[in-house]
């Protein structure tokens, strides 16, 4: 117990003394420059600005989590239905694999105008980029792992005369779960920038609550460099939230569904 | 020597052969007669073709030249009578996200066979194995390998199998364990008398499970000798301590060297 608690002191304390000395460095430099507060806020000013507008920011990343977790439940659902179809036949897996690399190397900044056209700006647009960032690992990561399985399994449930169905759900589906987690983590990260991104470019809508994104693109404007820097560190963190918490349910799975050793 | 079991299947092969499609031949001109419920051992070298000999007889993949029947009745001329088969792999095989008794259960789930008998069959074939209860419950990654190693052949025995086609089953356990599953196999075998057919490069082992021993030249596979074993059953352990036992392995191992010449 001690020793644990020794070894946890040891892993955080360095980064943290490393962190209060650049907020030192930051604050020192500012005060000695008399840097303008819209090139660069002291850290007090940002954390004076983070007080000030608690509401709007907690507000704004309240939009933004959801936008991006309804990105990422989309990806989820659409990417592993996907998988599972191209892990059917070898047509259809050669067919639609060049569009969905295609669809995950255009650019996402190019197609923000067709969006706009397509379905407007707002929320429902925001979800769709998250989505369009983040599906394409599922749906690789998923394949992958329905498509691989070991064949002395299959030539087992041959032997006792599986239907496709059985092979599907009682082999293939279970046993792709380890690399579509995989996926998932890659794809969790993407979401919550493809939200962020997909706010500053089809997120403002005057009916609605705006997310960190378009925070930052408004603030920015307004030269209210603080309140950007405020809507920056939240961006990180819950990029972080998203990501840790997609990678601790996908370790419980994971001990369940990968072969132990 | 035990006599013939009616109820267990006949293996008739007339000139079988294998060619695969890149043009290597794994098996030519095989012909040989296993009667019900004889357990006879396939040895040979590496990569002989005793495998692709045994995955022709499971019906997992057709030959390419010559007749193969398996089932209840072939010698007398029944064409095929593919009965129920039991595979062990080399590998336990299991599937990670099942307990052992759910392992053991799904060639019974996979055949659509009567719900109401599925847990006693299991029960059966667990305690067949010698697989306490309390581990009945286990996921794969909680057993050592002995115990995975007897899971694996409960789930190829609770079909109760007219056939039972073992590849190389204990060969990645430790000397000790192998032994006593050796002995586990040969109890299992005089308790149910299914024809068994056991592939293994050690000859040792092949002359203490077996009544006969094909032994198989490597590339292309041919059938080179037909060995009869001469111990009585249920031999024991203080067998191979025996001069008799010896001499056996001895001359199986020359004929092993001369078909690989």
């Amino acid at each position: 117990m001690k020793i644990a608690r020794r070894s946890i002191l040891a892993a955080v304390l360095p980064p943290l003394l490393l962190f209060l000395v650049v907020l030192g460095a930051w604050h020192f430099s500012v005060r000695h420059w008399q840097i303008p507060p819209f090139l660069l806020p002291s850290p007090g000013d940002v954390g004076r600005a983070a007080l000030d507008n608690f509401a709007k920011l907690a507000a704004a990343s309240g939009i933004t989590a959801a936008g991006a977790l309804a990105g990422f439940g989309v990806s989820l659902v659409v990417g592993v239905c996907l998988a599972i179809l191209f892990s059917q036949s070898a047509i259809i897996r050669r067919s639609f694999f060049p569009y969905a690399i295609f669809f995950q190397t255009v650019p996402i900044v190019a197609i923000a105008p067709l969006i706009v056209i397509w379905s407007g700006t707002g929320f429902r647009s925001v979800v769709l980029v998250a989505f369009i960032v983040s599906v394409f690992p599922i749906i690789t990561n998923a394949t992958a792992g329905l498509t691989s399985i070991d064949p002395d399994l299959l030539d087992l449930f041959r032997l006792h005369g599986a239907s496709r169905w059985q092979t599907l759900f009682k082999l293939r589906l279970p046993g792709a779960v380890p690399s579509t987690v995989t996926g998932a983590k890659t794809s969790s990260g993407l979401a919550v920038i493809g939200a962020i991104v997909g706010e500053f470019f089809v997120g403002y809508d005057p009916s609605e609550q705006f997310g960190l994104g378009y925070l930052i693109q408004e603030s920015t404007q307004q030269l209210k460099t603080d309140l950007v820097l405020c809507a920056v560190v939240l961006a990180t963190v819950l990029g972080l939230i998203v990501f840790g918490t997609v990678t601790l349910i996908g370790g419980l799975v994971l001990r369940r569904y990968s072969p132990g050793g | 020597m035990p006599e013939q079991n009616r109820n267990a299947a006949e293996v008739v092969a007339d000139r079988v052969g294998m060619t695969f499609a890149g043009g290597h031949v794994a098996v030519a001109d095989a012909s040989f007669a296993i009667g019900g419920g004889e357990f006879v051992a396939i040895v040979g070298p590496s990569g002989c073709g005793k495998s692709t000999l045994l995955r022709m007889i499971a019906g997992l993949m057709a030959p390419s030249a010559g007749v193969l029947r398996v089932g209840k009745g072939v010698a007398a001329g029944v064409t095929r009578g593919s009965g129920r088969i039991g595979f062990v792999f080399q590998d336990p095989r299991l599937l990670p996200w099942r307990t052992a008794s759910q392992n053991v259960a799904l060639p019974l789930e996979l055949d659509h066979g009567p719900q109401a008998s599925r847990s006693s069959c299991v029960a059966g074939a667990l305690s067949l194995v010698g697989l306490a209860e309390a581990d009945a419950t286990k996921t794969p990654r909680m057993l050592s390998g002995g115990m995975r190693m007897r899971v694996s052949l409960a789930r190829a025995l609770v079909t109760e199998p007219e056939i039972l086609l073992l590849d190389e089953p204990f060969g990645a356990l430790d000397d000790l364990l192998r032994q006593q599953l050796n002995d586990e196999l040969e109890r299992i075998w005089l308790a149910r008398r299914p024809t068994a057919i056991f592939v293994t490069h050690n000859v040792s082992e092949a002359v203490y499970l077996a009544q006969r021993i094909l032994v198989v030249t490597p590339s292309p596979g041919r059938i080179a000798n037909d060995v009869v074993v001469p111990f009585e059953y249920p031999r024991r352990p203080e067998l191979k301590g025996t001069g008799e036992f010896a001499r056996q392995v001895g001359e199986v191992s020359a004929l092993l060297r001369r078909a690989a010449s």
